[in-house]
């Protein structure tokens, strides 16, 4: 059968979980950055003053079951506006949607915010390790099409339209980065179960502090979790 | 199920260690490159003379399960006075990407070997470097054709194991006498200082399992 049906069957039988209370879901947690050296995530709603509207915790009574992983990134102009807030990609790699002008990367360095991606990852649960030390590495993907700005329509260049004619230079629309398959940028984890009350602790440690703050607006780090949400799972 | 129950449920029956004392993780070392013939690479922290901010190597009282490994190129731009902010946003590339590497001689590892041995015992006598190569679809250029500045571009990165090779799972630990080294069997001046390809490293690194909780 396909693989949702075997992630069921394997956590029904290892976790104990009945397979009819296992629901494809996620969890997503996003953290504005600055200048720092570690990266904390909340994963738990009770603990977190102000989440975003793209963010989805785990509320106090509920079970999940991780089965995929991943860290990305994102910029918004305003961090208040709800509406740029679901309209930001969530991007795999440094993409142009972090800076402009070449200001803060060059052919040796990549974008400050992309220096998550030496940082390693390290998940704890109720005191102990789940994982000690993840690469970031790992989650880090630059697809084939990337991310490309657009140029907006210039009065007085003569060009030749579509039709043959001549006219003034057309817009060209901006291209967005490829996204190959739905778990793009995910990496595969050992099938885990968190809950809502449990003490957890997830952060990406940098060894050092940087800047991670863009030119203009807020960057953010996502982590997202992908598995299954445990239904009914407390009376 | 998963690729990672799979892997762990072969360590656990091959090699004897708890299943449940297997976290996904990883090790790193980076090794600068100036005039050698050898490049040797240190897994272990008490042996490391000075650690760059990303590197990963094993404690004393670690121990590991190696089940990918592999090498690459990484450049600070900035010699020998590489920062830790240098270090972190460099990218680590999966071949001599012409933008970065061009005035150096940093592709000659390409047609080298990796030999790795485990107290004293050859574990991998010779290993093609180049096993490790892999040239994007997705090519980072100095210069954008579009006249713009921005961007500059990316060395395409696929997958999460793009670049690395299969090892079979082999335990080692914070204890052993781990020899890793790239011979090239000629010394060869890889990148000079005060040159443009400044600040030239190779980096392994292995994907495996830290075994928690192991002494």
């Amino acid at each position: 059968m396909n693989s949702i049906v075997a992630e069921k069957r394997y956590i029904a039988n290892k976790l104990g979980v009945p397979y009819e209370s296992l629901s494809q879901s996620y969890l997503r947690a996003e953290t504005a950055v600055g200048t720092q050296s570690l990266v904390d995530f909340t994963l738990q709603t009770n603990k977190v003053l102000a989440p975003t509207v793209s963010e989805r915790l785990l509320d106090l009574n509920d079970e999940f079951v991780i089965t995929h992983f991943s860290v990305g990134i994102k910029n918004v102009t305003d961090a208040t506006d709800e509406t740029q807030q679901l309209k930001a990609n969530v991007e795999t790699y440094d993409s142009i949607s972090f800076g402009n002008a070449g200001s803060d990367y060059t052919r040796f360095q990549q974008m400050r915010i992309a220096s998550i991606y030496n940082g390693d990852l390290s998940f704890t649960i109720d005191r102990t390790e789940f994982i000690p030390n993840f690469p970031v590495r790992a989650f880090y993907r630059v697809p084939d099409a990337l991310e490309e700005a657009g140029n907006t329509f210039t009065a007085g260049i003569p060009s030749v339209d579509s039709d043959g004619a001549g006219g003034n230079a057309s817009s060209v629309y901006a291209r967005l980065a490829q996204t190959e398959t739905s778990l793009f940028g995910f990496y595969p984890s050992e099938p885990t179960k968190i809950d809502g009350r449990q003490t957890i602790d997830l952060s990406i440690n940098l060894g050092s502090n940087v800047d991670l703050t863009p030119s203009i607006g807020t960057n953010y780090v996502v982590f997202e979790a992908r598995g299954y949400l445990i239904t009914n799972a407390n009376d | 199920m998963n690729s990672i129950v799979k892997e762990k449920r072969y360590i656990s029956e091959r090699l004897g260690i708890p299943y449940e004392s297997l976290s996904q993780s990883y090790l790193r070392a980076e090794t600068e490159l100036l005039t050698t013939s050898k490049i040797d690479f240190t897994l272990q922290r008490n042996k490391a003379n000075a650690t760059t901010v990303t590197e990963r190597l094993l404690d004393l009282n670690d121990e590991f399960v190696i089940t990918h490994f592999f090498v690459g190129l990484k450049a600070t731009g900035n010699d020998g006075v590489a920062t830790d902010e240098n270090h972190l946003r460099a990218v680590v590339n999966t071949y001599e990407s012409p933008a970065i590497y061009n005035a150096t001689n940093a592709d000659v590892i390409y047609n080298s070997n990796l030999n790795f041995t485990i107290d004293r015992t050859e574990f991998i006598p010779q290993y093609p470097v180049k096993a490790f190569r892999r040239v994007p679809f997705q090519q980072l250029t100095e210069y954008d054709l579009t006249g713009m500045q921005f961007p500059l571009g990316h060395n395409g990165f696929t997958n999460g194991l793009y670049g690395f090779a299969n090892s079979e799972p082999t335990l080692i630990n914070g204890r052993q006498t781990l020899d890793l080294s790239v011979d090239l069997d000629s010394s060869v001046a890889i990148n000079v200082p005060g040159n443009s390809g400044t600040g030239v490293y190779a980096v392994f690194e292995a994907r495996g399992y830290l075994v928690v909780n192991a002494k």
